[in-house]
């Protein structure tokens, strides 16, 4: 039985403190969120601001100081190593700025890696991999390594990796960070495509503009706080003002 | 009324079934302290829920991550075949450490079977030294490229971990290719060692034939009252460097495998 919560992620004032000698960095400082099923949601802000400790929070691989984090309605810090572990590998994917994937292994072990962790069965990894490798355009790359791939190419893997176990959430740390502006814009498409095809909701921790367009709703972070929320519509009207 | 239903479903549970791994019970329990948390408050209904249909509750069935020892032994050939310059680098130093210890111990032994027991207390002191100090040289060099071959490999540890990796699975996959490198490495070194000092005494010393038999009976000799002879034993030998590679491998995968993901990831070497 599954039921189709109306919220896949909430946060409640939710503050991660870093202690550097005699300073407290306040990293993320009381953020409440409700992040909505297969939204398509950016957290822009500054370097600094927050968004990859928000990252880290969200996507269970940090705890935080202070606050909760719900995916799925579950408090994630109730949750023991073995389950955490399975948060990790069924309910969300992850797509960073650096690609990430293991330089051993060719684009379609790297697919198949996470579904390994899922006990899903060779021969249906094997297709699942191909499947959602193809869907996003490298159907022809399957044995390249990652060195042999473009930063492109390379986003393009990982963001088959983080899709194919269907998880609830895709987190995305600076996703075009390390691309120009072209293979960028393509990524974000990409992202945009799969968000209405797998109604799976993608959260950017980003800082590039052109992700406005495509996003449902935009958080803007500042010194660890939310500024301010807006849709895109909103952010639209400023625009033409 | 929720609560309450909760509340008594999960009384009618005695005390936790022994911790083995997900139990429905121990579920119900976690469950049951998040429900007396907020039981004032209006999340119950929606806990209530949580209790019946969360994801987390599926875990006690089918669900839940896996990594099968087979799993993590073709992971682990895979990365030193993909790795094999890496592998090779760290197997020299096994082959080389087990040989001069094998060496050693050969020539003594060949020296001391075929020219008497007589001078043996001398013998066996000199030898005693030169294999600790030979094991010594052995298990630094191991040490050594064990530590490098795991902290380079940290950023993939970090990747592994958000895909799914419990801390466990890390310290299976470094430990079985430090088991096979171990393996190995002190199979070729142990042969080498052994070959070479049969055929050095083979040339020096009068009685090739003899020598031949000697240094081939190493090969069976268990003597567990003698250390010295029972090292002496190539197979012997091969287990030693399994257990050193193994040793050497322990302490950095643990490390790395202890590491929060955030932790691993950011590592740059």
């Amino acid at each position: 039985m599954t039921l189709r919560y109306e919220y896949a992620v909430e946060t409640e004032d939710l503050a991660k403190y870093y202690v550097m000698g005699p300073v407290t960095v306040r990293a993320l400082d009381g953020v409440s969120v409700k992040i909505r099923r297969s939204e398509y949601l950016s957290i822009m802000g500054p370097s600094g601001s927050g968004k990859t400790t928000f990252f880290n929070m969200v996507g269970g691989l940090d705890r935080p100081t202070r606050g909760k984090v719900f995916i799925d309605e579950v408090d994630i810090a109730s949750l023991d190593a073995y389950e955490l572990a399975w948060l990790r590998a069924k309910k969300i994917g992850y797509i960073f700025q650096t690609f990430n994937l293991i330089p051993v292994l060719t684009a379609l072990e790297n697919v198949t890696l996470p579904m390994v962790f899922t006990g899903v069965e060779r021969e249906e990894r094997l297709r699942r991999a191909r499947e959602m490798l193809t869907r996003v355009g490298l159907g022809e790359r399957l044995d390249h390594k990652p060195g042999e791939l473009s930063g492109g190419q390379q986003q393009r893997v990982a963001i088959a990796r983080a899709l194919v176990n269907d998880p609830v959430i895709v987190l995305a740390d600076e996703p075009t960070g390390n691309l120009d502006l072209h293979t960028g814009l393509e990524i974000i498409n990409l992202l945009k495509t799969l968000n209405t095809e797998k109604k799976v909701t993608i959260i950017n921790a980003t800082h590039d503009l052109k992700m406005i367009d495509v996003s449902d709703r935009i958080f803007w972070l500042r010194d660890g706080k939310i500024e301010r929320i807006e849709t895109r519509a909103e952010v639209a009207v400023k625009e033409v003002e | 009324m929720t609560v309450l239903l909760a509340i008594k479903y999960i009384k009618t549970i005695k005390a936790p079934t022994p911790k083995t791994s997900k139990t429905v019970s121990s579920m119900l329990t976690k469950s049951f302290t998040l429900i007396t948390e907020k039981a004032a408050g209006v999340k119950v209904n929606k806990l209530y829920l949580r209790l019946e249909t969360s994801w987390w509750y599926g875990l006690s069935g089918e669900e839940g991550v896996k990594f099968p020892l087979s799993e993590a032994f073709s992971f682990s050939l895979e990365s030193i075949k993909r790795r094999f310059g890496r592998a090779l680098v760290t197997m020299a130093s096994i082959v080389l450490g087990i040989s001069f210890l094998t060496f050693l111990l050969t020539t003594g032994r060949i020296v001391s079977i075929l020219y008497g027991e007589g001078s043996g207390v001398a013998v066996q002191f000199y030898q005693l030294w030169m294999a600790v100090i030979a094991l010594l040289i052995c298990s630094v060099g191991i040490v050594n490229s064990m530590l490098m071959s795991v902290t380079e490999r940290y950023k993939e540890i970090g990747t592994m971990k958000c895909l799914g990796a419990m801390n466990t699975h890390v310290l299976e996959i470094f430990l079985i290719e430090a088991l096979l490198l171990g393996l190995i490495g002190g199979g070729i070194g142990a042969v080498a060692g052994w070959a070479i000092a049969t055929v050095w005494q083979a040339f020096t010393q009068a009685s090739p034939v003899n020598i031949f038999m000697v240094s081939a009976s190493l090969w069976t000799e268990f003597n567990a009252s003698n250390p010295l002879l029972l090292l002496a034993n190539p197979l012997i030998d091969i287990a030693l460097s399994v257990i050193i590679a193994l040793l050497a491998a322990l302490a950095p995968a643990y490390i790395a495998a202890k590491l929060s993901p955030t932790e691993a990831l950011r590592y740059e070497v």
